[in-house]
């Protein structure tokens, strides 16, 4: 193989990976949550643990925030189920939505975010293990540590939280049919979003 | 001071307000006059984007958002997709999104009833998505406008001639394109040129890291695998950049190699 073949499947191979398929074991990962204190993934086997990629400042979340209140509503129906929500940053330090001590603890107030834990994530690796591109998006991963839905919050791409109540909530269903112990109907689909600030 | 100039002044400080525009893009509604009996009339929303932002193509690849245009029209009067010229691709932080920047025209057809003389009005409430290699800014504008019906031929304007140049610029048909499924990636076969051709799929179903394009019977191909959400079309629809031109590109997609 020449040079220039390598370079061309190395700069292939270095844009942004495919989502973690559903069917695929969900990568491990402890990461610090917005206290400090060590969180992983394997803590919570035996529960059904949904992954949300966030970053405040970014017109797309914002709709799902103080746009609409849909995620909060989500994260707290998740919870009262039994649910993990697991809300991850990754903004590298010094881009957008990259918030720290109480200046983070202070915004997921006023975003009235309620997550099970907010990961932070900023040299990104958690974000890459699992082919996350977009702010906001989404991951159901289940009892077993299986990923059972990935892609996009819900059905409608843009930034209008008028169009919350419109969409197909796609988590939702997912979380229903993994509690119950069947198929993710809509198992993968195409996020929508900001990029991931890396 | 002579009036005019003060009105020159006051109208250039409007202008220089609506260039810090925090949507970081202006639009502009473009109606120019048409004739009497016509069934359909040609508007644009044209975009003046900020230096260093973008918006995005009606497919944006990796992230973003096309601009949403929501019409309220006269009774009887229907608003077609706009029509987009020829995106760029834009790879920056491990992401493919297909952008224009510095300015964007989309050309809208209205489908009417049979128009007579007079006036009719226009309203267009646009949202777009502005980012740059930091943030993106939701922008929005609310327009208004009306489209004279005249009696004889229309004359030439500098509103027609905008549209004029936005219509040469939009993609042309290209019949000699072919595409073909592998089952989990679509052949596309395309003419010659000196440059590799960039192709740029109007369904967001296909993933933006394809390989480049391959020489390939006197031509060239380009594979582009399905990302694992989505089911392979009918049809192959999209723009091709050969060679400093845009081609256009709708055609069946065939279940085997030809």
């Amino acid at each position: 193989m020449n040079r220039l073949a390598l370079l061309a499947i190395l700069a292939t191979t270095l844009v942004a990976a495919e989502p973690i398929a559903p069917g695929s074991p969900a990568p491990a990962f402890s990461l610090n949550d917005a206290a400090g204190a060590s969180v992983s993934l394997a803590g919570f086997a035996g529960k059904t643990v949904v992954l949300e990629w966030v970053n405040f400042d970014c017109p797309f979340v914002k709709k799902h925030y103080s746009g609409s209140g849909n995620i909060p509503k989500l994260q707290a129906d998740a919870k009262a189920k039994g649910v993990v929500w697991l809300s991850i940053c990754s903004s590298a330090a010094g881009k957008q939505g990259n918030f720290a001590g109480e200046a983070l603890t202070a915004r997921i107030a006023a975003e009235q975010a309620v997550p099970t834990h907010y990961l932070i994530d900023a040299d990104g690796a958690v974000g890459k293990a699992y082919g996350a591109a977009t702010t906001p998006q989404m991951v159901v991963i289940d009892a077993t540590g299986v990923v059972r839905y990935h892609g996009a919050i819900d059905s409608i791409r843009s930034t209008d939280g008028a169009d919350v109540t419109k969409a197909v909530d796609y988590v939702s269903a997912a979380i229903t049919a993994v509690i119950a112990g069947k198929p993710v109907e809509t198992a993968a689909t195409k996020p929508y979003g900001c990029s991931v600030k890396y | 001071m002579s009036t005019l100039r003060l009105l020159a002044m006051l109208l250039s400080t409007v202008l220089a307000a609506g260039e810090s525009s925090p949507g970081r893009a202006v639009a502009t509604l473009i109606a120019p006059p048409a004739s009497h009996g016509a069934t359909s009339v040609e508007v644009a929303i044209a975009f003046r984007i900020d230096p260093g932002s973008h918006l995005y193509w009606q497919n944006p690849g990796d992230s973003g958002l096309p601009p949403r245009l929501r019409w309220t029209l006269p009774d009887g009067w229907t608003a077609e997709p706009p029509r987009f010229p020829a995106p760029q691709r834009h790879a920056a932080d491990g992401q493919v999104t297909y952008i224009h920047d510095e300015q964007l025209i989309l050309l809208c057809t209205l489908q009417t009833p049979a128009l007579t003389e007079g006036s009719y009005p226009l309203h267009i409430r646009v949202d777009w998505l502005a980012c740059d290699a930091e943030a993106c800014v939701p922008g929005k504008a609310t327009m208004t406008g009306e489209v004279q019906i005249v009696a004889g031929p229309v004359a030439p304007s500098a509103a027609s001639a905008s549209l004029a140049t936005a219509r040469a610029a939009l993609p042309a048909n290209e019949p000699s394109v072919t595409a073909h499924s592998d089952g989990a990636a679509v052949v596309v076969r395309l003419p010659a040129s000196n440059i590799p051709p960039i192709v740029f799929p109007a369904d967001d179903g296909f993933r933006t890291d394809h390989g480049p394009a391959e020489r390939s019977a006197g031509g060239w191909q380009v594979r582009l695998p399905l990302a694992t959400s989505a089911a392979m079309p009918e049809r192959f629809t999209g723009v091709v950049r050969l060679d400093g031109r845009a081609i256009a590109i709708d055609t069946p997609i065939t279940r085997s190699s030809p």
